[in-house]
């Protein structure tokens, strides 16, 4: 038996055994009947492939052709002046033959995302026209059954289409999903408010229940970037999202505030270094680092003692550009800690923030050679540099 | 007056075509970098408009090409790119203007209105100095433009 050979022999007399065994069962199949069975199965496996690729080949050719017909008509509607001659009668038939012929999805969409492409590259009257366009060829209709749709890729498609064909009569079903349980539909439903009323779309962060992400931040702070700041606005509802129940809303005002440098809400931040969540602690040092003043830095040391070890190093970045000579006796301090990090950190305030700073790392250095003096021959570099 | 449009995607094309016929220019376009650099050479057009990222031709290929003819082509590139690095070595190998898209189609017919008119100027200008080369001599105003 093959087992018994396992346990006594080489490698080379398993491989053999195999063989053996193999070529004792295989002559039962090789009659006349097994080889008929088998190349009718072949054929009709064959048969099958070459049906397949024709299929595909014939659907994917359908839709090209179709795409291209789409393509040609879509010029030759540019082309009879619809970019800048809209009220032109022979133009709207045109239109509405061309919307009628649009009734499959694969054209409807090609359409769209023809027009959302277009739109992109231009500026001024052409994208006006072109949202008319959008709105007359029976598209936004098509755009507004998606946001009915259970699966959420097509409600999100739908939601972006509206607000990048600039439909502001649309708010309002957009608003809707600003608090959508999935993640992709309410990204692109704030993302749309935004897109179509600027910093008055922030109202959602009132009612949201969900967790901004990270992603979702940096898009909306990215769309904000295309409006002028609305100063009352914000200095208006910044205080009460930095009391929202919701972290990643205290987290994004936060960023929003550093961003436009309202430092009218310097003391809001301050509050936020007593949050329990210690990544709004962390947003606020941050954030306190551009909104610094005078008081700045006494607030930073008082809250030092009772921080975590990573927030602490973020405080004393801070303190790096912020602190004055008053905080010399709280560095000095620092200097006795555990962490050599924090030691390294803390001379570099110390370096930073005065001469006398400076003159205390070299008497200390003096005195204790190791670490203090290499600390003290780092930090003086680092300044020269 | 004839325009050359090189862009990769043909509605924009078509767009930037309706807008120049409209303004009076004859139009050619293409959308592939090999058969753009044979139209400059072969129909020489007075302006040509383009991408950076063409098919079939490196980054700059067609501004260069362009600025190395015997005669005076104007190039405008309108284009998706607006890093710093690629808008300053644009204007380095000789292009009249970068626009980077959205682009406003009555504001790139009227920069380009402007730009025709200066290169006439300086024909005019060239033709009324007989003794000096012409070419020099819009070489150099080329230059003082630059």
């Amino acid at each position: 038996m093959i087992s018994d050979i396992f346990e006594t022999d080489t490698p080379l007399l398993v491989y053999k055994a195999y063989y053996i065994e193999i070529a004792s069962v295989f002559p039962k199949f090789i009659n006349q009947d097994y080889l008929m069975i088998c190349i009718k199965a072949l054929l009709f496996i064959m048969f099958l492939i070459i049906i397949a690729t024709f299929v595909t080949l014939y659907l994917k050719k359908r839709d090209f052709i179709f795409k291209h017909h789409i393509n040609r008509k879509l010029k030759a509607l540019i082309i009879t002046g619809i970019l800048d001659h809209k009220e032109d009668e022979t133009s709207n038939v045109q239109i509405k033959n061309f919307g009628k012929s649009l009734d499959k999805p694969v054209l409807s969409q090609f359409t769209i995302d023809e027009l959302i492409i277009i739109k992109g590259s231009l500026l001024g009257e052409s994208v006006d026209n072109i949202c008319w366009l959008y709105v007359e060829l029976g598209l936004k209709n098509i755009s507004l059954k998606k946001l009915s749709s259970p699966l959420w890729y097509v409600k999100a498609r739908g939601i972006q289409e509206l607000y990048l064909m600039e439909q502001s009569d649309m708010l309002k079903r957009i608003y809707k999903n600003v608090n959508d349980k999935n993640e992709f539909v309410r990204m692109e439903a704030q993302v749309g408010i935004i897109h179509l009323t600027g910093f008055e779309g922030l109202r959602f962060l009132n009612v949201i229940d969900y967790v901004l992400t990270d992603w979702q931040q940096i898009k909306l702070l990215e769309r904000l970037r295309t409006f002028d700041m609305s100063y009352e606005f914000l200095s208006e509802n910044i205080p009460k999202w930095l009391k929202s129940t919701n972290y990643s809303v205290i987290l994004f005002t936060i960023k929003l505030a550093e961003d436009y440098q309202l430092y009218g809400v310097h003391d809001h931040i301050i509050k936020c270094l007593e949050s329990p969540n210690e990544l709004v602690r962390n947003q606020a040092v941050k954030a306190l680092n551009t909104l610094a003043d005078e008081s700045t830095a006494k607030i930073l040391s008082h809250f030092y003692p009772s921080e975590t070890y990573l927030n602490k190093l973020n405080i004393l970045q801070c303190l790096e550009n912020i602190a004055t000579q008053k905080q010399i006796g709280f560095l000095a301090g620092l200097m006795e800690d555990k962490s050599d990090t924090i030691k390294l950190r803390a001379a570099k305030v110390l370096g930073k923030c005065s001469s006398e700073g400076l003159s205390l790392l070299a008497k200390m250095g003096a005195l204790q050679a190791d670490p203090y003096e290499r600390i003290y021959q780092h930090v003086k570099f680092e300044l020269t540099r | 007056m004839k325009v050359l449009i090189i862009d990769n995607h043909p509605l924009m094309i078509k767009t930037l075509e309706i807008k120049m016929r409209k303004e009076g220019y004859d139009v050619l376009s293409c959308t592939d970098g090999k058969d753009a650099i044979q139209r400059i050479t072969n129909e020489h057009p007075d302006v040509v408009i383009t991408e950076v990222m063409i098919p079939n031709c490196s980054d700059f290929e067609i501004i260069s090409i362009s600025k190395k003819l015997d005669y005076n082509v104007i190039v405008v590139v309108v284009s998706v790119i607006g890093v710093e690095k690629i808008i300053t070595e644009a204007y380095e190998l000789g292009a009249d203007d970068y626009i980077v898209k959205p682009v406003n189609l009555n504001l790139l017919a009227i920069r380009i209105k402007r730009l025709l008119k200066t290169k006439q100027q300086m024909e005019l200008l060239a033709k009324s100095i007989p003794a000096i080369n012409r070419k020099t001599v819009l070489q150099q105003l080329a230059d003082i433009n630059q």
